[in-house]
């Protein structure tokens, strides 16, 4: 009690020659600046892109290659019904096979999307536009991928309404009428997400999934359930592949100077 | 006479002297010493500190403004400034010449207008005595009128001559200028170019605190004159202050040190980003009007200094957080109307930190303040601040009237909390929002119908055990009857008392139970029963799984807050089979309101076959090994103790002795089951026969918030492990103490020694952290604080209305299903495709007219509107009043009236029928059928849309065109494609059909329409303007709707008569059953 | 270290400090009267009552340490004997009882009190009572010791000397008054006044306490009927004041000390100031805490404390405890005893006249002798009073609950 009242009395003076000399307990205002660093950094690590070594990266790229096989015989897919509208029905002369597990008797899986899960470093720029085509009331393509930034050109080749309506969490969800055929816009994701689901509300079977990503290392498995992940700077990644129906699989890889590396996955129905 | 001789002196003159100049110096020391004392205040360094800050943003925006300004600009004027000097000097002796006649000019206009102006001074008074005069018809009236009337001609002739002189001066002027003009446009230019940088020198002046008249003014003693650092305050004449003998309005002097409280510009840094982002997202959405875009582009330049800023400005200089919410002078709250302390509490009037009441959130924060600021807890405020987790609890005080505060997230969660596990049963809360609720349990009146007392008994001995999720609390073997503290011989007799009193409770209920015999239902399949549980919607209020995977992919128990609030509405499924009897439940499900008029349960208008169907699914969901659970008979010994226990009041020792003689323990058990019922306050949930009218047992919770702290009782509590093992902290103050009740109820008995019936009562809850902290936050909002009538949110007649309709929204869990006012559509987590999910109610008022709403909430069937839905809208069975006063809630929600005109009775043909291609041409019908659909397995009725059909009985009239501009902002996550994309920049509607109009699919339509334009150019103007065509569709749907809406019907069939006077058959199966045989007792009747 | 803080918490309860205090008053008196002589038939008389206290003590265990202290007392007065007065022995006292309450500031319990603003100048002011009878008293012995052997007081030597007003007497007044407005501004800067919260009608502080002047008064209540404690003495403190220098006709010490001379006056008023007045003002700062509680100095002033409140009436003590019957209806018959108990004291003053303080009636004459002798009877009823409530637990003498008349 005492004390405190003394030592304010002190603090009298030394105001006083605050006022006179304007001095003194400069930072008072401003938090201590360690505090800073880390939300700096924090703040930093919003955009995995930084850092340099991206023309170093470029030069002794590797490349991955893999095989993605489906374990266990699935059930057989269903056709879609496009009575609902003529337009579409014109588009197939045969019966259309939902796209969600495509297999051929090989076991080998379509529409996997494999990426690299752990890429930190430059990552070099997009220049053209991904592709999102709408044919034949279907998705083309029905698994892929776009990078951060990328234009994304969504076109409707059909003579009949599509709307595109994209269903992200962190990016910014849209929903666009199409009733024009040959008619296209241009959409940009600038968040990385993995996957942005799209549907057709007018289609209920029309389904696709675009993983944004923030570099150019991804692939998606074919009709032989191959895929190819080019130029890709040596060093030990995380690999994920991707399935919309039997969940996601991950491995280490180590891509020396321009190695050709191989991996396979292999998915288990039921 | 003899000299005198000389007289020493008592003291040592030297010495004295001495001790006088010292002690006089003391003085002077310690009367500066006073001065200072009084002078240093803390506040003061603040005020100086804020100054600093200022000082510096504004150096930063002065060298960011001076490089704005273009240097070679500035060169060229000093160009051409010269330019026209020498071009004066050149007309020198003209110049000189005009400026004489000026000069000359100016002193005749004085003259003329002082002789005007004069001359009209003595007319007036002139006018006045005249008049005078003329009233009291005094003599020599007339002259002075006549004097009058000369004066008046006098200021004419004066007013003339003004004129003519203020005419020829004007000429001087302009002539002198128009030599000078040159110069004078050249300084004009100048001063714009410079006028914000001259600004902010001008400010940087003002923030200057080494200037000689700054010091000068704040000089000790010097200062009362007009000090520039001065304590600030708001006066609330609104706010009030309890002073105990007398109600004052606040005096708010925290904007003293926090300066910048309301001044943009002094954000912390994490403050600033957030704000960019949100401001930023805000623009992307267009959701900021036209004229307001500027203003926040420049404050979004304002932040991101801020944001980049190296250095990050602390409390108390930093803005508002919420400026757009508080404080600010556009928010909602004013700081000239609501002040601080309004909300914030603490002492408004002081100016120390210590005396403020400041709170720390947190023990580190505790110490830094204990360092820096001398902090420590003030024994005599009564009302400090909250601590950071329950500022919003002030908004209670004025918006009590509110089902939900909007923005109090936290609070609407508690309230909604303290309303669905019925806080209010045992705690009177004299509050609008915890009036008339619905009883939270299930009606017990016939619980023998719909359970057995086996089940019962092990129910009651720990809910939990049979539902992790359930709402219902535990009143038995807890910590104050069974816990640690308790020893070992205490706790036997504990554990069998408490037994006794749950075999009671069943005995009583089962004997006072009315036994309806309900008719089996037809038999059902359990594969369909689940289906239709799955697509009618019953996992909007109900749950139907015991455990969950974490994020981590590991199994656990579910626990209630795995799930939304809405979901835990309804008790969880799993193990009705085990609780329930078939046949109770089938007609349960059939109509809940058979078995239960005020039934929580709507009517999901089940066929016969589906409640069977249902009813077979959900007796198979068993929990065989709860039953096996074992349950001792109840101690005899414990039962007639607990009986006298309660029979001692009314009577003496032997009195009781002989009663309890004569009791059979059956009666003994329907005795004590009663006065147990009667003191656990079963009644407050439960509608219990023989408690219609008992009064709640809780204390009173009215202003809990503002409860003197020495009115709480702390017990031996500091640190206490709460049941579910974690880890509690108790401070002394208030908000822990309630948080800690809520925590764990019975914790202040930890350690004391207490009667068994004088233990605490309070039933656990198992609320987690954030469910107690929501409750706390609301309890510790129900003040007795006061403020003016005019501040109570939603006090208007029809506000109230309106929350009336919002209570029934919350209280039949209508979010269940819907979205209402951005919460809510609980049910979208078992629903794959979002195409199915019940529509979203955000823009009903705005959408829908009221007395389809009305008729729609009346009988849900009066217009099948989505039928591809497999949830039904169930029928709430509402009465006319509860049905217009949701209604008018939606619409007050919109803020749209309740009725409508009768708007679009006729659209202009040739519109619609514009609108009609248009409406081919966008493909509408592709998803919007313009006739009653057949569900045919052809027509895939997940993608369908509303039946345009009944659009014109059901939409307004203006809310359609808007709806087909911007359905995604209206509904973000629509089905309903944006056709009208807008233009990134300017915001505008862009229109795909210019485009397509030239198409060769088009061309059709192309002929088509421009049938109804008189030129191509119109045509495609009129394409090209969405909002028109937006029109010309609305207008095409109002021709092609129905005109009339089939009448409401009321699908209830009559529940059988409810007879609650059915006398219990005696024995009661309660007492026959196995575990319930009360050991050596005499069941009567044998 | 606890042994003793527990010790001097028995001895300052009220019952123990209030009867030691009295006892060791009663012998300083005697003290000066003959130098503390032991041996003498006093003497003897003032250490049988500290051995019969002590021994009383193996039935009431309190009195034991009180019979100890008591003697300890007795004893140090007597070994120093007139050295008592010599200052280098009061300074040691005084610097001792600094010390000791220096070292007692470090306990919590007793800081938390002594160092509260408003107790500092009570606790400065034991101090200062304590130094100033010294000085006086040993100013008086000197005195005393003068005249018995033929001399004269040395007040009077000194008078006859003479001094100049400026500056012997005037520059010294001012010094003073500068150094007290030293003291006082330093004083109110270090302790001021703590800002409380605002007045609740509901929410009464605990304790609550009157300004500390009216202390005595309300310790008063504990013992007394409200009306008699709090209007009918205080009343007769004021008159009886006012009273005295027409009982007291003593012309001796006027102008200078001495304690011999007018023992009688200044043993009786010595008595009420500080026993019977400061040292109830002490007691209601210092240790009565929450519920008006007793608590030693060193112990925590819990608000939970509980005290069995068992006083009895005196008729309760006669018809129930004594007689075994139940107590009569009419409170004349009722109260009786009490009644005629109070009859009697109230009656002593002639029963004095012809016995004890027969001198004093004669030198006084009746009417200053009964005033006196009622005032002082008066005076002694308060002691009188705490000590039954100490030792029968007696509530009132006299207690007519359907007149609220209590005594």
């Amino acid at each position: 009690m005492t004390m405190k009242r003394f030592l304010t009395i002190l603090l009298a003076a030394a105001i006083t020659t605050m006022i006179a000399c304007g001095g003194g307990g400069e930072t008072a205002a401003y938090e201590e600046d360690e505090e800073l660093e880390e939300i700096v950094s924090a703040g930093g690590s919003a955009t995995a892109a930084s850092g340099g070594g991206a023309a170093a990266a470029v030069a002794n790229a590797g490349t991955i290659t893999g095989a993605v096989t489906l374990a266990g015989n699935p059930a057989p897919q269903s056709t879609i019904q496009m009575g609902a509208d003529p337009a579409c029905q014109a588009a197939h002369s045969s019966p259309v096979h939902a796209q969600n597990v495509v297999v051929n008797p090989a076991g080998q899986l379509a529409n996997v999307f494999v990426y690299v899960k752990d890429f930190r470093g430059a990552a070099p720029k997009p220049t053209e536009p991904a592709i999102l085509d709408q044919r034949g009331c279907q998705y083309f393509p029905h698994v892929g991928g776009v990078q951060v930034g990328q234009t994304l050109r969504i076109r409707n080749s059909d003579p009949t309404l599509h709307n595109v309506h994209a269903m992200p969490k962190v990016n910014r969800e849209f929903n666009i009428g199409q009733p024009v055929q040959g008619m296209t816009t241009d959409k940009v994701f600038d968040k990385p997400e993995v996957m942005v689901p799209f549907k057709c509300d007018v289609h209920n079977w029309m389904s696709s999934y675009l993983a944004v990503l923030p570099h150019p290392y991804f692939g998606t498995s074919n009709e032989q359930g191959s895929f190819q992940i080019a130029n890709l700077p040596p060093g030990t990644y995380t690999l994920e592949a991707w399935h919309e129906k039997f969940g996601t699989q991950t491995q280490q890889v180590t891509v020396a100077p321009n190695e050709q590396k191989q991996v396979s996955f292999s998915f288990n129905a039921s | 006479m003899k000299p005198q001789e000389p007289i020493p002196h008592n003291y040592r003159m030297s010495t004295l002297n001495k001790v006088f100049a010292l002690s006089s110096l003391a003085l002077l020391a310690l009367v500066g010493a006073m001065v200072m004392y009084d002078y240093a205040r803390g506040w003061k360094r603040f005020q100086l500190e804020f100054l600093r800050v200022q000082r510096d943003r504004i150096t930063q925006q002065l060298e960011v403004a001076r490089r704005a300004t273009g240097e070679e600009q500035l060169r060229a004027l000093d160009q051409r400034m010269r330019e026209g000097e020498a071009d004066i000097a050149r007309k020198r002796a003209e110049l000189r010449e005009a400026e004489d006649t000026v000069r000359e000019w100016e002193g005749r206009h004085y003259r003329a207008d002082q002789d005007f102006r004069f001359a009209k001074a003595v007319l007036d008074s002139l006018r006045y005595e005249a008049e005078v005069l003329a009233l009291r018809k005094a003599r020599g009236w007339e002259g002075k009128q006549q004097e009058f009337r000369e004066q008046e001609t006098r200021v004419e002739r004066l007013k003339l001559v003004l004129e003519d002189v203020s005419a020829s001066r004007d000429a001087a002027l302009a002539r002198r200028d128009g030599i000078l003009s040159r110069i004078a446009e050249i300084e004009r230019e100048k001063k714009d170019l410079l006028a914000d940088v001259e600004l902010l020198e001008k400010q940087l002046a003002t923030v200057d605190f080494k200037r000689p008249e700054f010091l000068l003014l704040n000089m000790p003693l010097l200062d009362f004159v007009s000090p520039t650092l001065k304590v600030e305050q708001v006066v609330l004449n609104d706010m009030f202050v309890d002073m105990n003998y007398m109600v004052v309005p606040r005096v708010d002097r925290c904007m003293t040190c926090h300066k910048g409280i309301d001044r943009p510009g002094f954000e912390s840094r994490e403050e600033a980003q957030r704000l960019i982002a949100e401001l930023e997202g805000k623009l992307d959405g267009f959701q900021i009007a036209p004229d307001r875009i500027a203003d926040t582009m420049a404050r979004i330049e304002q932040l991101r200094p801020i944001a980049e800023a190296r250095r990050n400005l602390r409390n108390p200089y930093r803005t508002h957080p919420r400026l757009d919410m508080f404080v600010g002078s556009a928010s909602p709250h004013p700081l000239l109307e609501y002040g601080c302390t309004s909300c914030h509490r603490g002492l408004d009037r002081a100016t120390d930190f210590a005396r403020a009441g400041h709170t720390p959130s947190s023990e580190e924060q505790q110490k830094r303040w204990e360092e820096h600021y001398g902090w420590k807890r003030q024994p005599f405020l009564e009302s400090p601040m909250h601590p950071r987790q329950y500022f919003e609890a002030s908004c209670i005080k004025c918006h009590s009237g509110e089902v939900r505060v909007d923005e109090a997230d936290r609070i609407s969660e508690g309230t909604q909390m303290i309303e669905l596990y019925g806080c209010a049963g045992c705690h009177k809360i004299d509050n609008w929002r915890f009036q008339d609720l619905r009883k939270p349990g299930p009606d017990l009146r016939g619980i023998a119908e719909k359970t057995s007392p086996e089940w019962t008994v092990r129910w009651l001995t720990n809910p939990k055990d049979f539902r992790a999720t359930t709402r219902m609390p535990s009143f038995f073997y807890l910590r104050n009857m069974v816990g640690p503290h308790i020893g070992p011989a205490e706790r036997e007799s504990n554990e069998k008392k408490q037994n006794a009193e749950i075999q009671a409770i069943v005995a009583y209920l089962f004997a006072n139970s009315t036994r309806r015999g309900w008719p089996e239902g037809p038999s059902g399949d359990p594969a369909r029963g689940a289906a239709l549980v799955d697509t009618v919607g019953c996992y909007g209020c109900h749950v139907a799984q015991e455990t969950v995977t974490d994020s981590a992919g590991a199994v656990r128990t579910a626990n209630r807050d795995d799930f939304p609030l809405e979901r835990n509405y309804g008790f969880n499924l799993v193990g009705t089979g085990t609780k329930t009897r078939s046949d109770w439940l089938f007609h349960w499900l059939k109509n809940p309101r058979n078995y239960y008029q005020q039934a929580p349960m709507p009517d999901l208008r089940l066929t016969d076959q589906e409640a069977a169907d249902i009813t077979a699914w959900l007796m198979s969901l068993r929990k065989p090994d709860f039953m096996n659970m074992p349950v001792a008979p109840a101690d005899r010994a414990a039962l007639s103790e607990l009986s006298r226990s309660y029979m001692i009041t009314s009577m003496t020792e032997r009195e009781t002795d002989a009663r309890l003689a004569s009791m059979t323990s059956q009666q003994q058990l329907v005795f004590l089951g009663q006065r147990t019922i009667e003191k656990y306050g079963c009644f407050g949930c439960h509608d219990i026969k023989g408690f219609e009218d008992a009064k709640p047992i809780g204390t009173e919770l009215t202003i809990e918030g503002s409860k003197n702290i020495h009115l709480f009782d702390f017990g031996f509590v500091h640190d206490f492990e709460t049941e579910s093992g974690e880890h509690e902290h108790v401070l002394h103050t208030v908000p822990s103490w309630i948080y800690a009740k809520v925590r764990s109820p019975r914790v202040f008995d930890d350690q004391r020694e207490r009667g068994y019936h004088d233990k605490l009562k309070m039933p656990n809850f198992f609320f987690t952290r954030n469910e107690a902290e929501a409750v706390t936050g609301v309890v510790l909002g129900l003040t007795k604080d006061r403020v003016a009538p005019e501040r109570i949110a939603a006090r208007t007649s029809e506000a109230r209305v309106a929350q009336e309709g919002r209570k029934l929204v919350s209280q039949n869990n209508c979010r269940a299903c819907h979205v209402v006012d951005g919460h809510g559509g609980a049910i979208a987590q078992t629903v794959e495709d979002p195409g199915m999910l019940p529509p979203d109610l955000g823009p009903e008022g705005s959408r829908v007219q009221s007395d389809w709403l009305f008729a729609f909430l009346k009988d849900p069937t009066v217009m099948a509107l989505r039928p591809w839905l497999g949830a039904r809208m169930p029928t709430f069975h509402f009465s006319d009043g509860e049905a217009d006063k949701i209604t008018r809630y939606f619409a007050a929600d919109a803020n749209v009236p309740t009725f409508e005109t009768d708007d679009g009775i006729s659209p202009h043909p040739q519109s619609a029928a514009v609108g009609g291609i248009v409406f081919d041409m966008l493909r509408c019908a592709q998803c919007h059928p313009t006739q009653a659909v057949a569900a045919t397995a052809e027509a895939d009725l997940a993608s369908l849309a509303p039946n345009l059909q009944l659009s014109r009985e059901r939409l307004r009239h203006d809310w359609v065109p808007d709806w087909i501009l911007r359905p995604n902002e209206i509904v973000p996550g629509t089905r309903m494609p944006t056709n009208f994309p807008r233009n990134a920049e300017t915001g505008e509607y862009e229109s795909p059909l210019t485009l397509a109009i030239g198409s060769p699919q088009f061309a059709s339509y192309r002929q088509a329409l421009l049938q109804h334009f008189r030129s191509e150019e119109e045509m495609l103007q009129a394409l090209a303007d969405a909002p028109r065509i937006s029109h010309h569709l609305r207008d095409y749907i109002w021709t092609i709707g129905i005109r009339s809406m089939p009448p409401a019907r009321d699908p209830v069939e009559e529940p059988p008569p409810y007879t609650p006077e059915t006398p219990p058959p005696a024995p009661a199966p309660g007492v026959q059953s196995t575990s319930l045989r009360v050991p050596g007792g005499e069941t009567p009747g044998r | 270290m606890e042994t003793i803080k527990n010790l001097v918490n028995l001895l300052s309860g009220a019952a123990i400090s209030f009867l030691l205090l009295s006892f060791v008053f009663g012998f300083v008196v005697y003290f000066n009267l003959m130098d503390g002589n032991l041996r003498t038939r006093v003497g003897k008389i003032f250490l049988i009552i500290g051995v019969l206290t002590t021994l009383a003590g193996f039935i009431f265990a309190p009195l034991f340490f009180l019979g100890l202290a008591y003697l300890a007392c007795l004893f140090l007065l007597a070994h120093l004997g007139p050295k008592l007065w010599d200052p280098k022995v009061g300074l040691i006292i005084l610097v001792t009882s600094l010390v000791g309450f220096a070292l007692s500031m470090f306990d919590r319990d007793f800081f938390l009190i002594a160092a509260k603003p408003d107790n500092v100048p009570i606790a400065a002011m034991i101090f200062l009572l304590g130094f100033f009878t010294w000085v006086a008293l040993g100013k008086a012995y000197k005195n005393d010791q003068q005249i018995a052997s033929g001399g004269v007081p040395w007040e009077k030597t000194e008078s006859d000397e003479k001094l100049f007003t400026w500056p012997d007497l005037v520059y010294t007044e001012l010094l003073c008054m500068i150094l007290i407005t030293v003291l006082m501004i330093i004083w109110s800067m270090a302790l001021p006044a703590p800002l409380e919260e605002p007045a609740n009608p509901t929410t009464s502080p605990n304790p609550a306490k009157a300004p500390w002047y009216f202390l005595g008064l309300q310790e008063m209540l504990v013992y007394f009927d409200p009306w008699l404690a709090g209007v009918f003495l205080p009343t007769l403190i004021v008159v009886g004041l006012m009273a005295i220098p027409y009982i007291d006709t003593n012309p001796k010490g006027n102008g200078y000390y001495s304690f011999r001379e007018r023992k009688w006056e200044i043993g009786v008023f010595l008595y009420g100031f500080l026993v019977l007045w400061s040292f109830l003002i002490i007691t209601g700062t210092f240790l009565r805490g929450p519920n008006w509680n007793f608590f030693g100095p060193f112990e925590y002033w819990d608000p939970n404390k509980l005290v069995p409140l068992v006083n009895v009436n005196l008729s309760e003590l006669i018809w129930v405890k004594l007689f075994g019957v139940a107590l009569p209806e009419f409170w004349l018959v009722r109260e009786i005893f009490g009644i005629a108990l109070v009859l009697g004291y109230v009656a002593l003053p002639p029963l004095m006249a012809r016995t004890v303080f027969r001198r004093f009636y004669l030198k006084m004459g009746p009417p200053r002798f009964y005033v006196g002798a009622m005032l002082f009877l008066m005076m002694l009823s308060l002691p009188i009073k705490m000590a039954l409530r100490w030792l029968f637990n007696l509530k009132y003498l006299v207690a007519i609950q359907e007149y609220f008349f209590n005594i």
